[in-house]
C-alpha cells in the first residue's frame, strides 16, 4: 500500500515539474523582461541618469521637477484627454458600423472590407496619409470643402489649434481598435436572442426604441468591457499614431503632447533617462487602474452571464 | 398597409445609402494614398484632385533606387519571422500546463500573465532600452526577437483559451498508451490546434509589420531599418536650404505596405478576422 502511494506521490512530483518545466520560458520572460524591467524603472526614476549611462542618486527630485512643470501637467492632461475621447469617439462609431454591417443587406462583404481595412494598416502609413488629407495646400480635405463652398480653403487642420482636435479623433476611427471592436459588436449583436425583437415588433416598437431598450442593454457589457482595453491599447497605441503626425512634440503647442511621446522626448531628445523613468511610472500607475477598472468590470460581467 | 411596406422600403434604402457614405469614408485614406503615389512630387504638393493628371511610376523607381528599400524589408521580414516563430513555440508551451495540467501555484502563474497583458509596452521601453543597451543589443533586431522565444502573456492566453476546448480524454487516452506528456503537447495539441497556431500567426505577422514604437526605441542605423521607420525617415532630404519631404514617395511606400495586409484580408480572411475578433473577446 505505502509503495504504491510513494508511487503515486512520485508520479505527481514529476507530473508538477513537467509543468513548469512547460512554463519555463514565460517564468524566465517574466523576470528577464517585465518584472525586473519594472523595479529597474522605479530605481532609475530615483536617479538623474543620462542617456550616455551616468547617474547618480538624487532621491524624489525627479518627481518634485515633473510635478512643478507646467509641460508634464499639459501632457498628462492631453494623455487622460486623448485616450478617453478616443475610446468614447471610437466605440460610438464601432458600434455604428457594427449595427449597420448587421443588417443583412447586398455587398455587405464588401463594405465590411472597406470599414475594416484601415485598421490593418500600418499606423505609419496612415499618419501619413491623414497628414497629406489635412495639408493645408492641395489638402484632400480643403479641396473639397473648396469645391464645395467656391471659396478657397486654407485650413492647417493638424497644427491649427481650433481643428487639431477634430483632425486627431478623426484619425483615431481608422485604427486597430476600431476595427476590432467592430468585429466584437458584430459577433455581440448577433448573439441577441431574435425573441426579444419579434416580441418587441408585436408591440409596434419603433426601431430607435428597439435600439435603446433591447441591443444597447443586451451588448452593453462587451462594449464597456472592450471600450476600457481600448483604454490601455489607447495608452500603448497612441505613440505610432502621434509620433508621425505631430512628432515628439506634440504639436500645435503640445495639444497632443501625450506622456508616451514626452517620455521619449525627454529621454532621447533631452537625454534625461531618469527623469523620463519618472514619467514612465506615472504611466506605468494610470495603465494600473484601467486595469483594476477592467477587472472590476469583468466580474460583473460573469455576474450579467449567470 | 401598403404605406407600412413603402416607409419599411425607404428605410432599407435609406441604410443603404449610409452604409455607403460609411463605406467612402473609411476608404477614401486608402485611395488618396494610392492615387497619390502616381503623382509628381510638384503636383502633389500643388493640386488637391483626387486622380492623378498623367500617372507616372517614378515614385516607386525612386523608392527602389534611391533607398535600399529591398534591405528594409529584408529587416521586416526576419523581424516578423523570428517574432512570430518565437511566440508561437514558447506561448504554446506556456498554455499547454495551463490549459490542461494541475500544479501547485498555477492560478497566481495565470493571474500574473493576464495582469502584464494590462501593462502598456510603452511605460516599460526606458528601462528595456538601458537593459538592452548594456547586453549591446541595441540597433538590432534583437530586443525584439529574443523576448518573443519567452512568451507573450496575450498568446499564451489565446492558446491556452483554445488548448481548453480540446476534450481531456484525449490526453487521458494517449497517457494510456504511454505517450509522455510531451508527446502529448506534440502529437496530439499541434495538430489539432493547427488552425489557431495559423490564427495567432497571422495576427503576430500584422502587429510586427505594422510596428512602429519599438524599432523607433531600439533601431537607429540604416543598416536594421524597418519598413515603418523607413517611411518616416527616409524620404525626406535637405535641398540646398531647404528641407524637402517627397510626399509621393512617401504615399507610394504607403501603398506598398498597405498591400500585403489587403492582399491577406482577401484571401485568408477567415484567420485575420476570427483571430481579431476572438483575440478581443473577452481579454
Amino acid at each position: 500500500m505505502y509503495k504504491v502511494s510513494s508511487k503515486a506521490a512520485k508520479k505527481r512530483l514529476t507530473n508538477h515539474l513537467t509543468a513548469y518545466a512547460f512554463c519555463a520560458p514565460w517564468m524566465i520572460g517574466f523576470v528577464c523582461f517585465t518584472l525586473f524591467p519594472t523595479i529597474f524603472l522605479f530605481a532609475v526614476s530615483l536617479t538623474n541618469r543620462k542617456l550616455n549611462g551616468i547617474s547618480k542618486y538624487i532621491g524624489l527630485a525627479n518627481y518634485i521637477n515633473m510635478f512643478q512643470s507646467s509641460t508634464f501637467w499639459n501632457s498628462l492632461w492631453v494623455t487622460l484627454f486623448f485616450t478617453i475621447v478616443m475610446m468614447i469617439v471610437t466605440t460610438i462609431w464601432a458600434v455604428v458600423m457594427a449595427l449597420l454591417l448587421n443588417y443583412r443587406q447586398k455587398l455587405n462583404g464588401l463594405f465590411q472590407f472597406c470599414y475594416f481595412l484601415p485598421s490593418v494598416i500600418p499606423t505609419v502609413a496612415l499618419a501619413y496619409t491623414f497628414r497629406t488629407i489635412f495639408g493645408k495646400e492641395a489638402g484632400l480635405l480643403n479641396g473639397i470643402i473648396s469645391a464645395m463652398t467656391g471659396k478657397n480653403a486654407m485650413v492647417n487642420w493638424l497644427y491649427d489649434s481650433r481643428t487639431v482636435y477634430v483632425a486627431l479623433f478623426f484619425i483615431t476611427l481608422f485604427t486597430y481598435n476600431t476595427g476590432q471592436m467592430m468585429l466584437i459588436f458584430r459577433s455581440g449583436l448577433n448573439d441577441v436572442p431574435r425573441e426579444l425583437y419579434e416580441a418587441c415588433n408585436i408591440d409596434g416598437a419603433s426601431p430607435f426604441q428597439k435600439f435603446f431598450k433591447i441591443t444597447l442593454p443586451m451588448i452593453s457589457p462587451i462594449v464597456l468591457f472592450n471600450a476600457i482595453m481600448g483604454c490601455i491599447s489607447a495608452l500603448n497605441g497612441s505613440f505610432a499614431l502621434l509620433y508621425p503626425l505631430t512628432g515628439e512634440n506634440g504639436d500645435p503647442n503640445g495639444m497632443s503632447q501625450v506622456l508616451s511621446l514626452l517620455i521619449y522626448k525627454e529621454a532621447f531628445s533631452n537625454m534625461k533617462v531618469g527623469y523620463a523613468c519618472a514619467m514612465s511610472v506615472v504611466l506605468f500607475l494610470i495603465a494600473c487602474c484601467f486595469g483594476i477598472g477592467i477587472f472590476a468590470i469583468s466580474k460583473k460581467i460573469v455576474y450579467y452571464e449567470n | 398597409m401598403k404605406s407600412a411596406k413603402t416607409k419599411k422600403r425607404a428605410g432599407r434604402i435609406l441604410i443603404f445609402i449610409l452604409k455607403i457614405l460609411v463605406g467612402i469614408i473609411m476608404f477614401s485614406p486608402i485611395i488618396w494614398v494610392s492615387t497619390g503615389s502616381f503623382k509628381t512630387l510638384t503636383e502633389f504638393t500643388t493640386s488637391s484632385d483626387l486622380l492623378p493628371q498623367k500617372g507616372t511610376l517614378e515614385n516607386f523607381k525612386y523608392i527602389f533606387y534611391h533607398s535600399n528599400y529591398l534591405l528594409y524589408i529584408r529587416n521586416t521580414v526576419l523581424l516578423m519571422a523570428g517574432t512570430t516563430l518565437g511566440t508561437l513555440l514558447s506561448s504554446s508551451l506556456v498554455a499547454y500546463p495551463l490549459a490542461r495540467m494541475e500544479f501547485p501555484g498555477k492560478n497566481l502563474i495565470f493571474s500574473l500573465i493576464v495582469g502584464t497583458m494590462m501593462i502598456p509596452n510603452i511605460a516599460l521601453i526606458v528601462p528595456q532600452y538601458i537593459m538592452f543597451g548594456k547586453i549591446g543589443w541595441l540597433d538590432s533586431l534583437l530586443p525584439m526577437i529574443v523576448p518573443a522565444f519567452f512568451a507573450y502573456p496575450y498568446n499564451v492566453f489565446l492558446f491556452r483559451q483554445f488548448f481548453r476546448s480540446i476534450p481531456r480524454e484525449l490526453d487521458e487516452a494517449a497517457t494510456m498508451d504511454g505517450c509522455s506528456r510531451i508527446g502529448i503537447f506534440f502529437r496530439i495539441l499541434i495538430p489539432l490546434s493547427k488552425s489557431t497556431f495559423t490564427t495567432i500567426g497571422v495576427l503576430s505577422c500584422v502587429f510586427w509589420w505594422n510596428e512602429l514604437t519599438q524599432p523607433v526605441f531600439y533601431i537607429n542605423s540604416d543598416k536594421w531599418r524597418t519598413l515603418t521607420i523607413a517611411l518616416m525617415t527616409t524620404f525626406m532630404y535637405t535641398s540646398g536650404n531647404a528641407f524637402v519631404i517627397n510626399w509621393p514617395s512617401i504615399m507610394a511606400a504607403s501603398t506598398l505596405m498597405i498591400l500585403p495586409p489587403m492582399l491577406l484580408y482577401l484571401f485568408g480572411s477567415r484567420f485575420l478576422v476570427e483571430g481579431i475578433k476572438t483575440s478581443g473577446l473577452k481579454g
